[in-house]
């Protein structure tokens, strides 16, 4: 089962993938969850549309016939383009991600991975863009977060968080409405780039769960089977 | 050197470098011994010539022209062999005195071209012709008549070229011993190496696996040939291990692909079965995920190994990271009935890479609460004068002291885990990190429970790590 999107848009893509294997499966996988997909399989024209067409998200393989993918997305911010570029890579090491991420790349993901870490990432990456200055508020339904005394309310009833717990609600509200997988909540709220064999997130997951959902008739903190989590108000 | 090129021996090489050496050496000394002493006997030469000119004008002087005729026929007496040869002349070189009878214009005086020469020499009426080397100076005397004076240098001549003579035969003989020489040593010095390379064609052409003999002389060869041994010692190993890894891999490959096989197998033997294939496709999904985990993690343990990532190396806080792992990996102990304690000692560093470190930490925290089954998990990060270190003890069951060594090699799985998931990589991701980084992993009964000890190098005064952990 492929996922469904967590909230109606579509995304425009474009995949900049030579191997024809992936790509179709990515492109058939994308189109199911919603999006509209235009497959590229070389760097050249995959740049040249980049630079033509409006695209939400680009996905950027690094090795690519007739220009490399980091040559592609640095052209494309040279050329002021701003759109939120991931790049899919073979090369898994820490250094190599760093060389991507300074290239103009805005995530990084390692083959192989599952199809649902990707979907989550373009969706967050989808809509990323309109950052209105530096938000000093976050709010899902009822849950508050204020960014300058560091406290939360549900219900205008505040709720004791650790600091990790802090971060951890946190990066889910700036990401409500979309599915955030394990891994990307190791990477931004612990910093760690590999998967640590036991599931220490879903415990601190439903730990965070115990206290900003618990009492309260409209569960928020919701966990998307096979994906990850999403933090939404409930239909 | 292509096995098609002809071997060019450095035997004759050697010899003829010592006997270049030799040549170049004794030659110099010899030809600067040839040049000193004649010019010494020359200026000797000379300096007798005016000597006796500025004497025989002084006679001139004070006892005129008659005095000085009496004085050189006093000096020029008979025809035999003479030393001094004396022209005193009028203005027109009409012969005075002397037992020259004409103007020695014959005589050359510029001495390197001096060539023997036909003296003709006259007393009174009898002249007698002899053929003598002979060095002149001459002076015009206050009255316009001239005086020319020579000096007999035949001896001096003989003495110059049987120098010269010596020399060379001097010289020969030193290039020929030292031709012979060279190639004698070269010789036994080559056949030692010579010895070698046979020994050495034969075991990389699998006839042998004997090693190079080592003398009793420990001299330089001896050391080359030990350290020939310990190569082909270490290549063995590394073939062994690299064969005991090739099975390794193998065999754990069979196992969860035979198991999906029959997954598949069974699943196709049922094809209107929609719900038995879904659990078929959803078990191979994670078989195929934990295949890709494997061979990530043999992977990243393969360029660990390498040794590349070791120009990422910064100063890591190793309290900070005991600390962020013990923060994540608390509420996943207290689920597993474990609990997780720590004891970090503030400003504990070292010099690595933060991302291997933390995940080398989790591997351990990871394995502790997999095996440990109870009690408490205690991490800690401290230092003392031994270096920093990083340790995670746990109070299970603990690895069998016959055992800790082996644990550390991949793939290898105690038998009480086999059924526990894992990828039997944990440890020697660990050891490879510990590697990396020049640092120790100590496994150690903690009596009851297993002791994991990261020993890292302590720091030296400019701020990099020392290579000798604790």
């Amino acid at each position: 089962m492929l996922l469904a999107r967590a909230d109606g848009a579509a995304v425009k893509i474009l995949l900049i993938e030579d191997d024809p294997t992936a790509s179709e499966y990515l492109c058939n996988a994308l189109a199911e969850s919603g999006h509209v997909v235009d497959p590229v399989a070389d760097g050249l024209k995959g740049l040249n549309r980049a630079m033509n067409e409006p695209y939400d998200v680009l996905i950027v393989d690094r090795m690519l016939p007739s220009l490399d993918g980091l040559s592609v997305i640095e052209t494309l911010r040279k050329a002021g383009r701003e759109t939120p570029v991931l790049i899919v890579s073979a090369l898994s090491d820490v250094d190599e991600r760093v060389r991507g991420l300074r290239a103009g790349g805005d995530d990084y993901l390692t083959k192989p991975f599952a199809y649902s870490e990707l979907l989550a990432r373009v969706e967050v990456l989808a809509h990323r863009k309109g950052g209105s200055g530096p938000r000093t508020e976050l709010r899902v339904a009822d849950l508050e977060m204020d960014l300058l005394g560091r406290n939360v309310r549900r219900a205008g009833q505040t709720i004791e968080l650790k600091p990790r717990e802090l971060q951890l609600l946190e990066y889910l509200m700036r990401h409500a409405g979309q599915v955030v997988t394990r891994t990307m909540l190791l990477e931004s709220v612990w910093d760690y780039h590999f998967d640590p064999q036991t599931n220490v997130i879903d415990v601190h997951i439903s730990r965070l769960r115990q206290k900003i959902d618990k009492g309260f008739d409209r569960p928020l903190l919701q966990t998307v089977r096979g994906a990850g989590y999403c933090l939404r108000e409930p239909d | 050197m292509s096995p098609t090129e002809p071997r060019r021996s450095i035997r004759l090489r050697l010899a003829l470098a010592s006997a270049a050496l030799a040549a170049a050496l004794v030659g110099l000394a010899l030809a600067g011994v040839y040049v000193a002493v004649r010019e010494i006997l020359e200026h000797e030469t000379d300096h007798g010539l005016q000597a006796e000119l500025d004497e025989l004008e002084g006679v001139h002087r004070a006892s005129g022209t008659e005095g000085l005729r009496r004085t050189i026929d006093q000096r020029s007496v008979g025809l035999a062999g003479h030393d001094g040869y004396y022209f005193f002349s009028e203005r027109r070189l009409e012969r005075i005195a002397g037992n020259l009878p004409v103007w020695p214009e014959s005589i050359d005086h510029d001495v390197d071209d001096l060539e023997s020469t036909t003296v003709t020499l006259q007393e009174g009426s009898d002249t007698r012709a002899i053929v003598r080397f002979v060095r002149m100076d001459a002076v015009i005397l206050d009255d316009g008549r001239h005086l020319t004076i020579g000096r007999d240098i035949t001896e001096q001549r003989r003495v110059v070229r049987a120098l010269r003579f010596a020399a060379v035969s001097a010289f020969g003989i030193a290039v020929a011993i030292a031709l012979v020489g060279g190639l004698s040593v070269s010789r036994r010095l080559l056949g030692r190496v010579e010895g070698m390379n046979r020994m050495l064609v034969g075991i990389l052409a699998g006839r042998s696996r004997e090693h190079v003999p080592i003398g009793d002389r420990r001299d330089e060869f001896d050391e080359l040939a030990d350290h020939f041994n310990r190569l082909l010692d270490e290549n063995d190993r590394l073939i062994e291990r690299m064969r005991q890894f090739t099975n390794d891999v193998a065999h754990d490959l069979r196992t969860p692909l035979s198991r999906m096989r029959a997954q598949v197998e069974a699943a196709l033997a049922h094809p209107d079965d929609t719900g038995r294939a879904q659990e078929a496709l959803q078990s191979l999904l994670g078989e195929i995920n934990t295949l890709l985990e494997l061979f990530n993690a043999l992977l990243r343990i393969a360029q660990i190994e390498s040794g590349s990532l070791r120009q990422q190396m910064r100063a890591v806080d190793l309290t900070a990271l005991a600390r962020d792992a013990v923060e994540l990996y608390q509420p996943a102990a207290e689920e597993a009935g474990l609990a997780l304690e720590s004891s970090l000692s503030p400003d504990v560093s070292t010099v690595g890479d933060r991302h291997l470190l933390a995940q080398a930490l989790t591997n351990l925290i990871d394995n502790a609460i997999k095996y440990a089954g109870n009690g408490v998990i205690r991490v800690e990060a401290a230092a003392d004068g031994d270096g920093p270190r990083l340790v995670v003890q746990d109070a299970g069951p603990g690895i069998p002291e016959v055992d800790r060594k082996r644990v550390l090699e991949r793939f290898v799985r105690l038998d009480a885990s086999r059924n526990l998931p894992g990828t039997g990589l944990g440890l020697a991701f660990v050891k490879a990190v510990a590697d990396l980084h020049h640092a120790r992993l100590v496994l150690e009964d903690a009596g009851p429970g297993l002791r994991a000890t990261l020993c890292f190098p302590a720091p030296q005064a400019d701020g990099r790590n020392s290579r000798e952990p604790c």
